[in-house]
């Protein structure tokens, strides 16, 4: 039994150690993320108000701000070229055919180096994100001199990724070296460093790069999840390598919840296993089996618990164990095929849809949609890759777009009746007016106005005081001049002399205060014109104003409707193309998931032929013994 | 016919029957990879066409409502704000509430990374109007922070851009908020 089991064992520990190096081959892929913009300063309003929608990856609203800026205020000389930002905004909306377009013309047209390198990493990027890795190549060498140092750091990650990608690893561990990196960018050149020597350089300098980092204490979440993928892609080599021992040591770095912890859980258990500490390897893949059965780790421990118990020559849990599994693998194919159909009958449709139009922001499912929706749990891995993210983004956007245009078709009617209103504000009260009558007026009151100048003129040559005099010495000499002439009056009866007397103080101190004034006065009555002038200025411009109003409004009226009905137009020919699209885009990423199920079915069928062949091995072999005696 | 014989002959039948089975998978999987391009192709040509629109649509809306005698903008912006962390602001246009503004932490990233947001589109007669705003918040030591500042702002026959601007002052280890006029 033993060399039957052992056989068996070998066949499923080869097939997962084929497992694990495809696991450890894929991981560079996943390393060295975006880096962040340096703080740029805003040198006009518009282009960091496209920044801001940016930086909260609003694509479609940054372009449509940009576009605007293009027609109406195009944006001032900025750091960042326009046509740049334009480029890579096109491309994070995946308008790839676009960007492409706009980059290279913009590489070639441009006489700024730094501008063409950057248009040029652009361009490459593009290209490496849509697989096109001979096209990505050849664009990084068009890069003359440096890029800013984020782009300077994902520059490396293509290029390295190329050449791991061509199989040269080493040209790759010798990129990585000479890279001058700090902080975390340092942390991701290592990993990708040591990986790239492990496979294909110095085993043992990649070997003591990824412990080196594996053994890292720094608290922050992003460089315990790096640690915890450097210690599964450190154990899985190990294993691969026959060196259990250290994979153990790797794996129990591990947290043990954690995006790896799965994977990280089976090959420790194969560690323990290789070292034929049959009773460890059981208790790790047992707790492991407590998984969510959606994780092909948790499924492959259900095999391999009682793989161990077997060897533990615990037959009867053994056998139990695979009944389990044998039961298990059916009842998921079962589920699989409930998933499957649910996927065909589009029950899963309200899963990725959007939850709001507002969705520019990358989709993932909510702890809530998890919950409701337990079967995208099956999807978690397929969900990580850039080719489904992409599908159901492309679904997003053909949502969120109808939205925008079913909006505007909402607005033209309004726009209309606004044109209307102002259309007939315009006949009622701007096409009544009569603009001649009013600069005849005008004309009148600049007639007065230079006869009240050429007064203020005269009184200045004079020095006539009085002609200057504010309102209240005015009146207050007006009625100086009706008690002289009552007094007059009264003389002719009275004595008024002692009333004459006062009279004369008190004209006197009157002309004293007006003469004394006299600067002030000319100085307030000069003014006084010059606000006069500002106002009738003022009249005369708003009369021009009129009248060139009353020859563009109602141009401007027909404009506004022509456009209108040209924008109806456009919006219900655009509208009708949305829902062929956006059910054949739904149907893409239906068949991407339905080929998910797919295949795990197969890799289900797999392990319920494994666990049969070693069930019926196991009964053979202990008939077997029982037949010799033994 | 000796059984190895049968096995060969079952061995090489199996082996065309293998490469009918790839040719078939082969076909069938260019054939999808070239509808997915073609679907690609499509929807990127849907999203030109309607960002064109939107932008066409956009532009008339400002005109329509905003036109550029009366436009008026009012802007946030920030620096690293050590000293004080943005909650929400309150805008004002000659003592009347026209902006309210709360922010979400991608709005508040943003505007770290030196977005700039565009907090209000209005209009306004020309002369002379108050504008005041006020910003909540957490200051030093996380305490509630709030403060007012108040421009007093000449309306021409153009457009006019108000930039509201919160920075540390390094200097006073406060922060500070300015109204600066754009042409």
């Amino acid at each position: 039994m033993r060399s039957t089991a052992n056989n068996n064992a070998f066949v499923a520990s080869g097939r997962r150690m084929g497992l694990l190096a495809l696991c450890l081959a894929l991981l560079p892929a996943l390393a060295l993320g975006f880096g962040r913009q340096p703080i740029e300063e805003v040198r006009d309003l518009h282009y960091g108000s496209i920044l801001f929608q940016l930086y909260q990856d609003k694509y479609f609203s940054a372009l449509t701000e940009l576009l605007a800026a293009e027609q109406t205020k195009p944006i001032r000389s900025h750091g960042r070229d326009p046509e740049l930002l334009k480029g890579s905004l096109l491309a994070s909306y995946r308008m790839d055919l676009e960007a492409a377009r706009v980059l290279e013309d913009l590489a070639h047209r441009t006489k700024d180096l730094a501008i063409s390198d950057q248009a040029w990493f652009h361009l490459a990027r593009l290209h490496f994100r849509r697989g096109h890795f001979d096209e990505a190549q050849s664009l990084l060498f068009n890069i003359q001199g440096s890029l800013p140092p984020d782009l300077e750091a994902e520059r490396l990650n293509i290029h390295t990724n190329l050449l791991m990608h061509g199989g040269r690893y080493r040209d790759a561990a010798a990129l990585l070296q000479s890279a001058q990196l700090q902080g975390q960018w340092l942390a991701y050149r290592n990993y990708n460093w040591g990986i790239a020597e492990l496979i294909g350089g110095d085993q043992y300098r990649g070997v003591s790069l990824l412990q080196t980092l594996g053994q890292g204490t720094d608290d922050s979440e992003e460089s315990k999840a790096l640690r915890d993928k450097t210690n599964l892609a450190l154990g899985f080599y190990h294993l691969r390598n026959q060196d259990p021992r250290s994979a153990a040591d790797a794996l129990m770095r591990m947290r043990v919840r954690g995006p790896f912890s799965t994977k990280g859980l089976l090959g420790l258990g194969w560690a323990h296993y290789k070292q034929q500490d049959y009773a460890r390897a059981a208790q790790v893949w047992q707790e492991l089996t407590k998984g969510a059965v959606a994780d092909l780790a948790v499924l492959e421990a259900n095999l391999a618990v009682p793989h161990a118990m077997a060897q533990l020559k615990a037959y009867r849990s053994a056998i139990d164990g695979y009944n389990r599994a044998i039961v298990l693998f059916a009842e998921e194919q079962d589920a699989l095929d409930s998933v499957r159909d649910e996927l065909m009958r589009g029950t899963l449709d309200v899963v990725i849809e959007p939850k709001s139009t507002d969705a520019e922001i990358l989709w993932e499912p909510s702890n809530e949609t998890l919950r409701t929706y337990p079967h995208l749990d099956y999807f978690r891995d397929l969900l990580a890759t850039n080719a489904l993210q992409s599908a159901i983004r492309n679904y997003h956007d053909l949502y969120v777009l109808r939205s925008h245009i079913e909006h505007w078709e909402r607005q033209v009617p309004a726009f209309d009746h606004m044109l209307e209103a102002r259309r007939k504000a315009y006949e009622s009260k701007v096409g009544s007016v009569d603009e001649d009558a009013l600069a005849k007026q005008i004309n009148a009151f600049n007639a007065k106005r230079t006869e009240l100048a050429r007064r203020v003129e005269r009184a200045e040559q004079l020095q006539d005081a009085a002609a200057v005099a504010n309102e209240k010495q005015r009146a207050l000499l007006d009625r100086l001049s009706k008690v002289e002439s009552r007094l007059r009056n009264v003389g002719n009866t009275q004595d008024v002399s002692e009333l004459s007397r006062k009279f004369e103080l008190y004209r006197g101190l009157a002309v004293w205060d007006v003469d004394t004034t006299y600067a002030a006065n000319l100085w307030q009555t000069r003014k006084a014109l010059q606000t006069l002038d500002q106002a009738l200025a003022s009249a005369e411009a708003k009369i021009i104003s009129l009248r060139d109003a009353k020859i563009t409004a109602p141009r401007g009226f027909s404009g506004f409707e022509a456009r209108t009905d040209s924008l109806n137009k456009r919006l219900a020919a655009v509208q009708k193309r949305f829902a062929g699209l956006m059910q054949r885009q739904k149907a893409y990423v239906t068949e991407m998931l339905i080929k998910e199920v797919e295949r795990r079915q197969k890799a289900l069928h797999s392990y319920e032929l494994q666990a049969k062949f070693a069930l019926a091995s196991l009964h053979d072999e202990l008939s077997h013994l029982g037949a010799s005696g033994r | 016919m000796t059984i190895e014989h049968v096995t060969r002959h079952m061995r090489s039948f199996a082996a065309h029957v293998l490469a009918a089975a790839l040719l078939v998978l082969v076909a069938t999987g260019a054939h999808a990879e070239q509808s997915a391009a073609s679907l690609d192709r499509e929807i990127q040509d849907l999203k030109k066409e309607v960002l064109e629109l939107n932008r066409d649509m956009f532009i008339l809306e400002e005109e329509l409502l905003f036109p550029s005698n009366t436009q008026v903008s009012v802007f946030v912006s920030m620096d690293v704000g050590e000293f004080f962390s943005l909650d929400a602001v309150q805008l004002l246009i000659d003592n009347k509430a026209v902006a309210n503004h709360l922010y979400t932490e991608r709005e508040i990233g943003a505007l770290r990374r030196g977005g700039v947001q565009r907090l209000y589109l209005g209009n306004l007669s020309t002369g002379k109007h108050e504008l005041t705003a006020f910003f909540t918040g957490l200051g030093k030591e996380q305490r509630p922070y709030k403060r007012g500042t108040t421009l007093v702002l000449e309306k021409g026959l153009g457009p006019k851009y108000v930039e509201l601007r919160i920075t540390d002052s390094e200097a006073k280890l406060q922060p500070e908020f300015a109204v600066r006029e754009w042409e």
